[in-house]
């Protein structure tokens, strides 16, 4: 038994061998198709869009098999018409709740796949979607946990039992007032504090066992050291693949695809110090997705730039950690862009999280 | 002129300054990149005291002055770290210190102190087939440093706290450059003399900061740079019969002038078409 009434032959016709998933265009034409398993078509698509710069929404796909897992990723990409030739019951659900228009071929009461027994529903698609990203390990970001962390200068203790807990993928501010120990726990964090007491866990594993090159930990800080000396962007973002075993061409794509997806390939053979501001956090993000960093660390990264380059700077950190969903620690202390932001805030007030300032 | 070449003392100290032309000035992109320009001071004041010390105990001079200055860079990174303060400061006091010791050396064990000043003069065509053989281990071995390493000097010299995050131990891969870059002043030192050294290490840096956009650009270019001085220095000085480390200041200085005045030019012409 079929669902198909409103949708054009062309597109409810069976896909062909091999082929898992097509995606149409607006005069039907295929513009997208994957021989991919199990739900990496979905990602091929997510990544397809993001290159095209397409609106899912404009599009139409066509799965050859979807389970709640397929359709949630669907409905997050923000697609609204579909068809499934065959299509499980949570999944049509998944649909219905979102609004996608999906038509069928075939309802089966369930996929059989250990998937989709994970997903359960009180998870959002937020959360489905990382935990598939995990599963398909394509989530970059790693855990962190900051445990009873005391750190500070010349004995002096700063962070007085910082408490942090984060998972993979997940954002975070730390507002506070200057002295609060913000800048203190990122160099603790990047190793050029020895931390008093207490643990720092990255990954599931202790500071001092995480591998030391390559880096899981990038860092963006705030974009005023100027120096007279030359050095390219390109080079900075070169910086990103220090300790990856990789071919002269391999680096220069992955440089390329870094510089491209925050926006700055055009600048690749500019000296960094003629740079805006707003295009050095640019490269310097560029190179943290070059390191392919799990836990992206940044140091007030919107203190001098201007309005239009914050705006500009919200949209690709926005994008990064749509596409990449890397596990993102940032301090600020920039109200009105962090609002902006939407990400969860926590304020720092002598040495420790405050939950209630 | 170039029947002098056929000199063995002149032919040495041409290949002498050849290798120490086209690979030194990387020590120069270290002492500028890391701002620790101060530091050449102490190490020509190292070698003072090296020279003091060889005198008066018998030892190789090179041998002695090099083994100072290791010590001194050894020295004052780690009192840099310890008492959190910069390089400029430090190096004065133990330039002093230095100093006094080579002074208290010289009058103590009666060391002929002219001996020991002609080391800050330079010996080009003093040298010998073991002068060659330690540039070029140490001309080599920055050549070397630097390609096997270029992403860890380009991370310490783009942000300290970047290099960090990336999982470069900065204080002791800052150690590692300083050793290297003292190595580097030490044998500069005895080709150049302490006073026109810079006309090798430091000038094709800085012209080639001017030209370059980047890193790798400006590395190359300032050997290139360093070389062609070296190589015109040194004809200019059998020309003119001048001290060779006046004849390398000389198109250094001239290529360093005109630079300025291009670039200044093209800054006015740049700001003229946008006003």
């Amino acid at each position: 038994m079929g669902k198909s009434s409103n949708m054009n032959n062309n597109i409810t016709k069976p896909l062909p061998g091999g082929v898992s998933l097509q995606l149409y265009n607006s005069a039907d034409e295929t513009i997208f198709e994957s021989a991919g398993k199990w739900l990496y078509p979905l990602f091929e698509v997510e990544d397809y869009l993001h290159a095209m710069a397409f609106k899912a929404a404009d599009i139409f796909l066509h799965d050859r098999i979807a389970g709640r897992a397929a359709a949630s990723l669907i409905s997050r990409m923000g697609f609204r018409r579909c068809f499934i030739d065959t299509i499980s019951v949570p999944a049509l659900e998944v649909f219905e709740r979102y609004g996608v228009n999906c038509g069928y071929n075939q309802l089966v009461d369930k996929i059989e796949c250990r998937t989709e027994d994970l997903i359960t529903n009180e998870m959002d698609l937020d959360h489905v979607y990382r935990m598939l990203r995990k599963r398909a390990g394509r989530l970059q970001g790693i855990d962190l946990e900051i445990k009873e962390l005391e750190a500070g200068y010349d004995g002096k203790k700063i962070l007085k039992g910082l408490n942090i807990r984060m998972r993979a993928g997940d954002q975070l501010v730390i507002a506070g007032d200057n002295g609060t120990g913000k800048s203190t726990m990122l160099k603790t964090l990047i190793g050029r504090l020895q931390p008093f007491s207490g643990e720092i866990i990255l990954g599931g594993m202790p500071q001092a066992r995480v591998k030391k090159i390559p880096s899981p930990v990038g860092y963006v800080n705030q974009s005023i050291k100027q120096t007279e000396f030359p050095i390219t962007a390109e080079e900075v973002v070169s910086l990103g693949l220090l300790g990856q075993k990789l071919s002269k061409s391999e680096s220069e794509y992955q440089i390329e695809v870094s510089m491209r997806r925050t926006g700055c390939f055009h600048l690749a053979g500019r000296n960094i110090n003629t740079l805006s501001g707003g295009e050095k956090q640019r490269v310097s993000l560029a190179r943290c997705l070059a390191q392919k960093a799990g836990l992206i660390l940044m140091d007030e990264p919107t203190s001098f730039l201007d309005r239009e380059s914050k705006d500009e700077f919200l949209d690709v950190l926005t994008h990064v950690v749509r596409s990449h969903m890397p596990t993102i620690l940032l301090v600020s202390h920039d109200h009105e862009w962090v609002e902006r932001l939407g990400w969860p805030v926590k304020t720092l007030k002598d040495g420790v999280l405050c939950s209630t300032c | 002129m170039f029947d002098l070449l056929t000199y063995p003392p002149v032919m040495r100290g041409l290949v002498l300054l050849l290798i120490s032309g086209f690979t030194f000035p990387l020590g120069g992109v270290f002492i500028l990149r890391m701002n620790i320009l101060p530091i050449r001071y102490l190490l020509m004041h190292g070698v003072l005291l090296g020279g003091a010390l060889g005198l008066a105990f018998g030892l190789n001079l090179s041998v002695t002055s090099f083994v100072v200055n290791l010590l001194l860079i050894v020295i004052l990174n780690q009192s840099s770290r310890i008492l959190k303060s910069d390089y400029g400061h430090l190096s004065m006091f133990f330039m002093v210190a230095t100093i006094a010791a080579a002074s208290v050396i010289t009058a103590r064990f009666h060391v002929p102190a002219k001996d020991t000043l002609t080391l800050l003069w330079g010996s080009l065509y003093a040298s010998d087939t073991g002068s060659i053989i330690s540039a070029a281990a140490i001309g080599g071995g920055i050549v070397l440093f630097a390609l096997i390493f270029f992403r860890y000097l380009t991370a310490v010299f783009y942000d300290r706290d970047v290099a960090a995050s990336l999982g470069i131990n900065v204080n002791v891969f800052e150690l590692i450059v300083m050793l290297i870059t003292s190595l580097v002043v030490a044998s500069a030192m005895q080709l150049m003399g302490a006073l026109l050294l810079d006309a090798q290490l430091i000038l094709p840096v800085v012209i080639a900061g001017l030209l370059a956009t980047g890193l790798k650009q400006t590395m190359v270019l300032s050997c290139v740079l360093g070389g062609a001085f070296s190589i015109a220095g040194f004809f200019i000085s059998l020309f003119f019969d001048i001290p060779v480390s006046a004849g390398v200041a000389i198109p250094a200085a001239v290529m360093f002038i005109i630079t300025i005045f291009v670039r200044n030019t093209k800054g006015l012409k740049h700001e003229y078409i946008k006003e």
